[in-house]
């Protein structure tokens, strides 16, 4: 893995966290709906799927190059 | 990881994470009014907001309710007895039912109990003043359930939804939240950069 997995985990689960309350402070779904306790492992999967498939972009070939 | 591949990255993952939402939210729970009424189960609360008199009423068969932000409520509620006249224990509650792990919500002031009772009916209306701060959410409706049980055995058992006016803009706390989430979302999405010397 190429890519930063413990700042996907961190950075993903506060995302999710943060989107479920985003969405159920804009009335998108209800508060006690299983979305809410779902997100924050939606998060976490997100962050490590892009840790996963690291590295974007050429910038650190350029720098080992 | 060229920026084809990037942009294909983020498509899918961020596809699966808008089908998993979107799957999960069908699947979530409906609401009803009395789920269980074995005892003609019978309720209201009456609230007038802030200019005393707009009122809303929510009663055993009310599903969803809007009320101020400021205001006064009286509450009063009643079930059959038949004709037993012997004292019998009863306890009751009102909750907000909040996202498991959380613990649903319920202030002591909305809960009633007796342990000598002889009387199927509210003798005296349950009433109170409130005044949400101004930073509170609010326009969204949250789920809220009352229980009631003789002598320990659940006899009502009510479920609506309960909203207090306002838009998702009027709170600090909301847009806090909406701002949060774009930026962790970019923080996470920067976990696919290439870690220093990988």
């Amino acid at each position: 893995m190429k890519g930063r997995p413990f700042m996907g985990f961190f950075f993903g689960l506060l995302f999710g966290l943060c989107l479920a309350v985003t969405l159920v402070l804009a009335g998108v779904v209800q508060l006690n709906s299983v979305v809410v306790s779902a997100l924050p492992v939606a998060g976490i999967v997100y962050g490590l799927f892009l840790a996963a498939v690291a590295p974007f972009g050429k910038g650190g070939s350029a720098q080992n190059g | 990881m060229g920026r084809r591949q990037l942009s294909s990255s983020v498509l899918v993952a961020g596809w699966l994470v808008a089908t998993a939402v979107a799957f999960l939210a069908l699947a979530s729970p409906a609401h009803a009014d009395l789920t269980t009424d074995e005892a003609d189960c019978q309720g209201a609360v009456v609230v007038t907001g802030e200019d005393g008199e707009t009122t809303t009423t929510i009663t055993q068969d009310t599903d969803k309710a809007t009320v101020d932000a400021k205001g006064s409520y009286e509450g009063v509620g009643s079930i059959y007895g038949g004709s037993k006249s012997e004292e019998r224990s009863y306890s009751g509650a009102a909750k907000i039912d909040l996202p498991a792990p959380l613990p649903d919500y319920g202030p002591d002031s909305w809960a009633w109990s007796s342990d000598s009772s002889t009387t199927y009916a509210t003798e005296n209306p349950k009433t109170g003043d409130y005044d949400l701060p101004s930073f509170v959410p609010r326009g969204f409706y949250v789920p809220l359930i009352a229980t009631h049980s003789e002598e320990g055995e659940q006899v009502c058992v009510y479920e609506g939804q309960i909203k207090v006016d306002g838009k998702f803009t009027d709170s600090p706390i909301s847009i806090g939240f909406a701002v949060a989430t774009v930026l962790f979302g970019g923080l996470a999405t920067m976990a696919g950069l290439k870690k220093k010397g990988a």
